[in-house]
């Protein structure tokens, strides 16, 4: 094995922890709701999404086709700056677990890599005409679209089914939530596991084992499916007591408008190759449900610092991207500038899952909802 | 909207994904409202009123349908792409 087989090789397993870490994170965004209305046992809720994202990530293409051509110029990118660019989105997935936020993965992982991009050969480097109309855009439009349409699909909900006994109305919601929150954990899969397979197949295209306009190969679909389902499994608990009852205390009807509105969104964007954060449209969903109802039902601090970790996510990341592009150059081209990265990146995830376990039980919902 | 802003963002495309999360979104949620409401009316009426309580079991059956087509057109067409 030769040294860009072996940058090859940590390129790929790195993203894949990335895809894990995507599937740890963004659990809560796609069950949540359903947990804090008591619509499944939260195992079940958990597994039952973890299926969904496997399948969801199967369906479409077109996302990571956005990733692999539209953002960066892939003629000068290299298995480096990849490598780079995912140790950027992981550092600062893990630093918004570490604090419970709900920030995106998805402007996480594109944030790296045009860090480490920008890093290696400056602006000429990044598409920021893409960067705009595939990512910054969509990324304004998506939370308050979500936002809309389920403001108005709960006045809705409210107005048909208004003076029926309150009972059989929130167990019809709470089936209702069971095939919102399967659409929304299948639009997961089919966005996010998207992204990570967009970025492994630039990888493989800048150590020449794909031409410029090769699809997607099999295995990358296959092992990007299995790391979102396993992270999905092993579930983001501390951000699900944030999505689930800290930005408002919901009822199965809002639950269900929250996640229909989150599915429709993420669905309609992905069809046309849009890599959307799906935290940012199902936090637009929760907040719309609530609003809808009532203002002052949103925890619009809650909602404030959400929004903050959205704002800093993509210049966070691209910095820790261009960091890290700089560290492993420190090392020379060869393999030993991400070896050395790896192994301290992966020391200090050790280190920060035995601190955050020796703090306290990971797990914080109860299928009564929120313990404390 | 015009000039240098048409050129970077695919407008049309983007009011696609509107209207279509705009109008799945709603639809769907009231459509599963009304087999709710239907199914619930459906039950109440069942032993007094039994045409009225058959006009809501249709309500019901109506909405159930729409939401089933919704989702089989939702992932039919993302198999597509």
């Amino acid at each position: 094995m030769d040294s860009a087989d072996l940058i090859l090789g940590i390129v790929v397993a790195t993203a894949l922890a990335f895809d894990f870490t995507n599937g740890f994170h963004d659990t809560a965004n796609v069950v949540a709701t359903t947990i804090s209305t008591r619509a499944l046992p939260p195992r079940v809720a958990v597994t039952l999404a973890a299926i969904l994202n496997f399948v969801g990530a199967f369906l479409s293409l077109a996302v990571a086709a956005t990733i692999a051509k539209d953002i960066v110029n892939q003629e000068l990118v290299t298995t480096t700056i990849v490598f780079a660019g995912l140790v950027g989105a992981i550092v600062w997935n893990l630093v918004t677990w570490y604090f419970g936020l709900p920030s995106s993965s998805s402007h996480a992982l594109i944030g790296g890599v045009v860090g480490a991009m920008l890093a290696a050969h400056g602006t000429a480097a990044v598409h920021f005409d893409g960067l705009a109309g595939k990512v910054l855009v969509p990324a304004l439009i998506a939370p308050v679209l979500a936002f809309v349409v389920a403001g108005i699909a709960i006045l809705l909900c409210y107005r048909a089914v208004g003076r029926l006994a309150p009972g059989p109305v929130s167990r019809g919601y709470r089936l209702g939530q069971v095939l919102s929150g399967g659409m929304l954990a299948l639009a997961h899969g089919t966005n996010d596991a998207q992204k990570t397979m967009g970025v492994i197949t630039l990888a493989l295209i800048a150590n020449g084992n794909l031409g410029p306009d090769a699809g997607v190969p099999t295995w990358v679909v296959v092992s990007a499916a299995t790391a979102i389902a396993l992270g999905t499994y092993l579930g983001g608990w501390r951000i699900i007591k944030t999505m689930g009852s800290r930005i408002i205390k919901m009822d199965p009807a809002q639950g269900f408008a929250a996640q229909g509105a989150g599915a429709a969104t993420i669905l309609a964007a992905t069809h046309f190759g849009y890599p959307l954060s799906t935290t940012h449209v199902i936090s637009g969903g929760v907040m719309g449900a609530g609003a809808a109802k009532r203002l002052s039902a949103v925890r619009w601090g809650v909602a404030g610092n959400i929004v903050v970790a959205w704002v800093l996510t993509l210049p966070c990341a691209a910095a820790v991207g261009a960091i890290v592009y700089g560290v492993t150059r420190i090392f020379g081209g060869g393999a030993a500038g991400p070896v050395v990265v790896a192994a301290a990146g992966l020391a200090l995830m050790v280190w920060v899952f035995v601190r955050r376990l020796q703090r306290g039980a990971a797990i914080t919902t109860t299928a009564e909802g929120v313990s404390s | 909207m015009s000039g240098p802003a048409t050129k970077i963002v695919d407008v049309g495309q983007l009011a696609q994904v509107i209207y279509v999360a705009l109008i799945a979104g709603v639809v769907v949620s009231l459509a599963f409202s009304l087999v709710i409401r239907g199914a619930v009316r459906a039950g109440e009426h069942r032993r007094t009123r039994p045409v009225l309580a058959g006009v809501h079991a249709l309500l019901a059956t109506a909405g159930l349908l729409v939401v089933a087509a919704a989702i089989v057109f939702g992932v039919s067409v993302m198999l597509s792409k």
